[in-house]
């Protein structure tokens, strides 16, 4: 049997003042179901242009990436992405109504009590049973991209992509949902591709983890994570991980 | 909680018994001061007087005529207006031709006051309501073309890759994640639509005479004048006054309490 989701020799260029920028050079990997990727890269490294290709957002100029065996074409909801910016809900819409929406354009549910049943799950998972009907623009960051997963998760996509999603959190917001998101996977089993610069982050969420290099992309490493959940930052196969890792991260040194 | 709620309704009454208190503190000293001189001013007539003129005119439907045939010039030509307004905006969304040539256009025509071209489109269109009309379309047009055009360019990019990636089509799009999230500058240009219209049409009627067989506020403003029934020129304006302030109040402001402020869109 295929794996779930393949990225098979993917290329990417984009022209920029007629010079050709080579950002993704040949990626190659691959997920099975329920698999927790992360993928580590030095900024400006083509990390979200790769994700965004997985979400059909930018075509390859090569190669292909094959979901069941079949290549993707339009964005759907097969493959529904978090973004980092927090204007990513429609804030003329209650929160209740932000996740119930896509699944009634998508006719998920049988009547609109069902897809209200399964919003409040997913919202009771990300801890926002009572903020239901508040508006996006009256909550923090932290529980807008709480939002965003919830409905994210409530079209129960194959993948579920993550473009830095708590990149704009505070430090003790962003260890709270790493916990949640973590406890979440445990529940649904979902397939996540979840992008950071956080070395500590990519360990602690990924079961895989994959570390990009400086623009144009390859994969430079691409790591099992031997540590069960939770992984703890001071324990020693932690540290020498992200030792590995850090090694491994182009950063640049001045 | 339930001493917050209290609160706050406390300062709501607080602020309306302000405002409303200064209304009449001011209309109080109005009638003292023209009363003044010996039983009322010739140019500025006491407040009872003004009013006494309002309910009399309105009784005997001079005025009352008068407000009926404004509200329909206005009707007339912000409903076209807007109609006009919303298909060029569609036009200049989809062409960057046409972009370009409205561009050009809107700088030209927006701030070409109408009562100066009101000669030319009377001559074009004759006397009448329907010169009134057209004017009352240019003076709202443009405004809204501005606005719309500018809350729809400003729809952040990840607003339409989220509708995308949900499963709109393009149409789809359009109307359930531009259109709402340019409402708060489509709310503002109708705003600014409903207040240039009137001055438009007062404007228009005040220079140029009746409109039409009967005329609207502006003409009546403008007759009253002719035979120095002054109260009565003041009760054109309370008329307009009045009906200014309850769509402003009761349409307008519902509408913005509603939606963009309900929302925390506000601009």
């Amino acid at each position: 049997m295929p794996a779930h989701l393949i990225v098979d020799n993917v290329y990417k260029n984009f022209m920029l003042d007629e010079k050709e920028i080579v950002v993704l050079d040949g990626l190659d990997f691959s997920l099975e179901c329920g698999d927790f990727l992360t993928i580590l890269g030095p900024s400006g490294c083509g990390k979200s242009t790769l994700i965004r290709c997985i979400c059909s957002f930018e075509s390859v100029n090569r190669g292909n990436i094959l979901l069941d065996g079949q290549p993707i074409g339009k964005p759907g909801i097969d493959r529904i992405m978090v973004f980092q910016d927090f204007n990513q809900l429609f804030a003329w819409k209650s929160v209740l109504d932000n996740v119930v929406y896509p699944l009634k354009l998508n006719h998920i549910g049988k009547n609109h009590e069902d897809r209200v049943r399964i919003a409040e799950k997913y919202l009771d998972m990300v801890h926002l049973r009572d903020f239901l009907n508040a508006f996006p623009n009256q909550l923090s960051g932290g529980m807008r991209q709480r939002v965003a997963i919830a409905r994210a998760l409530a079209m129960e996509p194959k993948v579920l992509l993550m473009d830095e999603p708590f990149g704009a959190l505070d430090a003790q917001t962003r260890t709270i949902l790493q916990k949640e998101l973590l406890q979440i996977w445990g529940k649904t089993g979902s397939t996540i591709i979840f992008i950071t610069h956080n070395i500590q982050e990519a360990i602690i969420l990924g079961n895989k983890i994959i570390v990009l290099s400086q623009l144009p992309a390859r994969i430079k490493l691409l790591e099992e994570n031997p540590m069960g959940i939770p992984r703890m930052p001071e324990t020693p196969p932690f540290v020498k991980l992200w030792k590995k890792l850090y090694a491994n991260l182009d950063v640049k040194r001045f | 909680m339930q001493s917050s709620d209290e609160k706050e309704r406390k300062e709501k009454y607080k602020r309306i018994f302000t405002k409303l208190g200064f209304v009449l503190f001011a209309l109080a000293a109005w009638e003292f001061f023209t009363r003044l001189n010996s039983g009322g001013s010739f140019l500025v007539p006491p407040v009872s007087q003004m009013v006494a003129a309002f309910v009399r005119s309105l009784l005997s439907g001079e005025l009352t005529e008068h407000i009926i045939f404004s509200l329909y010039l206005i009707g007339a030509g912000i409903g076209l207006g807007i109609v006009f307004a919303f298909f060029l905006t569609a036009l200049y969304m989809i062409s960057k031709r046409v972009a370009d040539i409205l561009d050009i256009v809107i700088s030209i025509m927006h701030p070409l006051p109408g009562i100066a071209l009101l000669p030319i489109v009377m001559l074009l269109v004759g006397l009448g309501a329907k010169a009134i009309i057209v004017i009352i379309i240019h003076s709202i047009i443009w405004p809204v073309i501005v606005n719309s055009v500018t809350g729809f360019k400003a729809v952040p990019k990840i607003q339409l890759e989220l509708g995308r990636n949900i499963g709109m089509g393009e149409f789809k799009l359009i109307y359930s994640v531009m259109i709402p999230n340019a409402f708060p500058y489509i709310l503002s240009g109708l705003k600014i639509a409903w207040s240039r219209s009137w001055r438009a049409l007062v404007a228009a009627e005040m220079v140029f005479g009746a409109s039409g067989i009967i005329g609207g506020l502006g003409w009546f403003i403008y007759k009253k004048r002719y035979f120095m029934e002054i109260p009565e020129v003041f009760a054109g304006l309370l008329a307009i006054i009045i009906i200014g302030y309850i769509v402003d109040e009761l349409v307008l402001y519902r509408i913005e309490k509603n939606t963009v402020q309900k929302w925390k869109m506000s601009l």
